[in-house]
């Protein structure tokens, strides 16, 4: 059974398997230089952000990342589209398509021995691809994580890519497009309406994550505070003065911009913001959520697909036709 | 028995043989089904002994692909049941392993190769027998390493009809399995299909809306019309107690009392009657004249007429009129 499901589906399992060799050479590469790179002219790590060293050194660390970075941004959307499209969606939309599931349901294997090895052998592969793409994500992201250059694996720029997130987006993807073939028999709708609800699920969780607990609170008490400690996932800041009413920086700027100046990256401004009784408020997740945020995503998305699969297997195990 | 058929198959008119008595191979109890409201099948019972080649003949539209879909186990029954051997048919590895089927498209998974197919009907089934399958794929001159889709429409028939046969089924269910080929891939499919029958014990079931395909081949009959049985017998049989009466018209109305008419076609002075005088010659008027009908027309006068049946068994009569 398992040599039927890789035969039918090795074009599948190669393709997928050369892009991410192809994604991981890409990134050994960068990785490779960022951290050559790193070695030779990281100043020390508590430099102070306005000195040129220590600016020319982020920038360009900043460069480095971007120049992939933008080419990894597109992933979470585009790779569980894929999966769905072509790994989920003809599984068995191509079967019914071609009458071939007549030609497989007669010889003496049973429906649900045939189904469980191409969903749960496809299905862990596919996983396993997920897992491998965060695998070769995060020593690249480590790579360019040398102080004082800073990368955290909270941003939503890489959230989707560590972890259990691509794990879990391929797999609820795959499951997608295999309940939709079987629900509409046909391969090339099922790959549409695959898409289409990728792209929903990805443009309405887009920002989702922080809204995934309640958000931590920190008020300023000092001028030079820090107020979301190091990988926190930010949600939003503002301004309260002291009877605690809320002002969004703009607000804030224009109410200090007599007494104070319009120059609000200096200390001597915010100094001065302190005395009027202005404090700067942050709502942030701390960094230890990180693994609460990746599972409930997942559940987020597995528990709807995995449901709609389980109507799928039903269906198509019912001797209907 | 084996070699009765083989005679049949080369056109040899073949002596009665007396009944034997062998073991049920189908048997349908009135058997139903609906699609969206539809009766494709409604009320069918009958009962065939194993190891005949049956010949399914009706309309398109009778049910008759709804039968034999049934009996492969590919759809559930609305109503009754069906048995295969005295075993239900469903789904489960033994049951599925006496029946194979050959869907009326044939399909196969055009991106195998021959030899791949061959694979997937090992992996499939216990019984396979791969020596036989690769002996008739040499015999046709199908060669192993080609695409399957890039086969003509006769030869993947063969390659259809070849997996079936390797299974080593003991019941053999096709659908049309003439129907889209030329006269010549017709003739090489029939004869080699007889060919494997000839050897083994298995018995066949194959449809077709044209009775000249089965004649030479079948030694049973069922017509299925407007979903219902409406002759099931031994062809010998049936041609022994079918007669084809010719004499004057003014005569016609005492012998049709007498006997089942089947088909009345009277002019003036001629009547022609079909009549289902029973063993040995009817005793009549010596102006009537007696002659023997073929299979073709027995089944159309039946076919015109779908209130006259032609059952086996008087416990089995249709019932719901």
């Amino acid at each position: 059974m398992l040599w039927l499901t890789w035969r039918q589906h090795r074009m599948q399992v190669l393709v997928t398997t050369a892009l991410l060799a192809v994604l991981g050479a890409v990134l050994l590469i960068s990785g490779l230089g960022a951290a050559d790179f790193a070695a030779q002219s990281a100043p020390a790590a508590d430099c102070v952000a306005d000195t040129p060293e220590c600016g020319a050194y982020r920038g360009e660390m900043n460069e480095r990342i971007r120049l992939v970075g933008e080419l990894l941004g597109w992933l979470p959307l585009l790779a569980p589209a894929m999966i769905g499209a072509f790994w989920g969606a003809p599984l068995l939309a191509r079967e019914f398509e071609q009458g071939t599931h007549q030609l497989t349901w007669t010889q003496s294997v049973t429906r649900r021995r045939w189904l469980a090895a191409k969903i749960v052998g496809l299905g862990a592969a596919v996983t396993l691809g997920g897992l491998v793409l965060a695998g070769i994500v995060e020593p690249w992201l480590a790579a360019f994580d040398v102080p004082p250059y800073n990368v955290d694996r909270f941003d939503m720029s890489w959230f989707r890519l560590v972890g259990i997130m691509p794990a879990a987006w391929w797999l609820s993807a795959f499951v997608l497009g295999m309940a939709a073939g079987a629900l509409f028999r046909r391969t090339l709708p099922a790959m549409a309406v695959t898409l289409a609800v990728c792209a929903l699920a990805f443009f309405g969780l887009l920002r989702s994550p922080s809204s995934y607990a309640p958000p931590e609170r920190a008020v300023q008490a000092e001028v030079i505070d820090e107020l979301e400690p190091e990988g926190s996932l930010h949600v939003t800041s503002y301004w309260i003065d002291r009877s605690g009413v809320k002002y969004t920086s703009q607000e804030a700027e224009l109410a200090l911009a007599g007494p104070c100046g319009t120059d609000e990256t200096t200390k001597k401004y915010a100094k001065c913001s302190f005395s009027h009784g202005y404090r700067r408020v942050a709502e942030f997740h701390r960094a230890s959520r990180f693994w609460q945020f990746q599972w409930t995503e997942a559940g987020i998305l597995l528990i709807p697909a995995l449901a709609l699969g389980g109507v799928a297997v039903r269906r198509t195990l019912r001797p209907r036709i | 028995m084996t070699a009765d058929r083989t005679v049949r198959m080369f056109g040899g008119s073949g002596e009665l043989t007396a009944p034997e008595q062998s073991p049920t191979a189908l048997e349908a109890i009135g058997l139903a089904k609906r699609y969206r409201g539809t009766w494709a099948l409604r009320d069918c019972t009958m009962s065939v002994p194993a190891g005949r080649v049956i010949a399914l003949v009706g309309p398109n539209g009778a049910g008759k692909s709804t039968f034999l879909h049934l009996v492969a186990g590919l759809i559930t029954p609305t109503r009754g049941s069906v048995r295969v051997f005295g075993e239900p048919v469903g789904q489960r590895a033994e049951a599925l392993a006496r029946v194979a089927f050959l869907a009326q498209d044939k399909p196969l998974y055009d991106s195998f190769t021959v030899a791949e197919m061959l694979r997937f009907g090992h992996h499939l089934n216990p019984g396979w027998d791969d020596a036989l399958a690769r002996q008739r794929l040499a015999e046709l001159d199908i060669p192993l390493n080609r695409k399957v889709g890039k086969l003509s429409g006769g030869q993947q028939a063969q390659v259809a009809l070849t997996i079936a046969v390797a299974k080593q089924p003991d019941l053999l269910v096709m659908d049309e399995p003439l129907a889209n080929l030329d006269p010549v891939a017709r003739h090489d499919v029939m004869r080699s299909l007889m060919a494997a029958v000839a050897e083994t014990q298995m018995t066949v079931v194959l449809s077709s809306h044209v009775v000249s395909d089965l004649t030479n081949a079948c030694d049973w009959l069922v017509v299925l019309n407007r979903g219902q049985v409406q002759i099931s017998g031994e062809v010998d049989e049936l041609l022994a107690t079918h007669r084809m009466l010719s004499g004057p018209a003014e005569l016609a109305d005492g012998v049709a009392a007498r006997m089942p008419m089947i088909s009345d076609s009277r002019s003036e002075r001629q009547a022609d009657l079909l009549a289902r005088t029973g063993p040995g010659t009817p005793l009549l008027d010596p102006r009537w004249k007696a002659s023997s009908v073929s299979l073709e027309e027995l089944v159309l006068a039946y076919l015109r007429r779908p209130d006259t049946t032609s059952l086996p068994h008087p416990t089995l009569t249709i019932s719901d009129r």
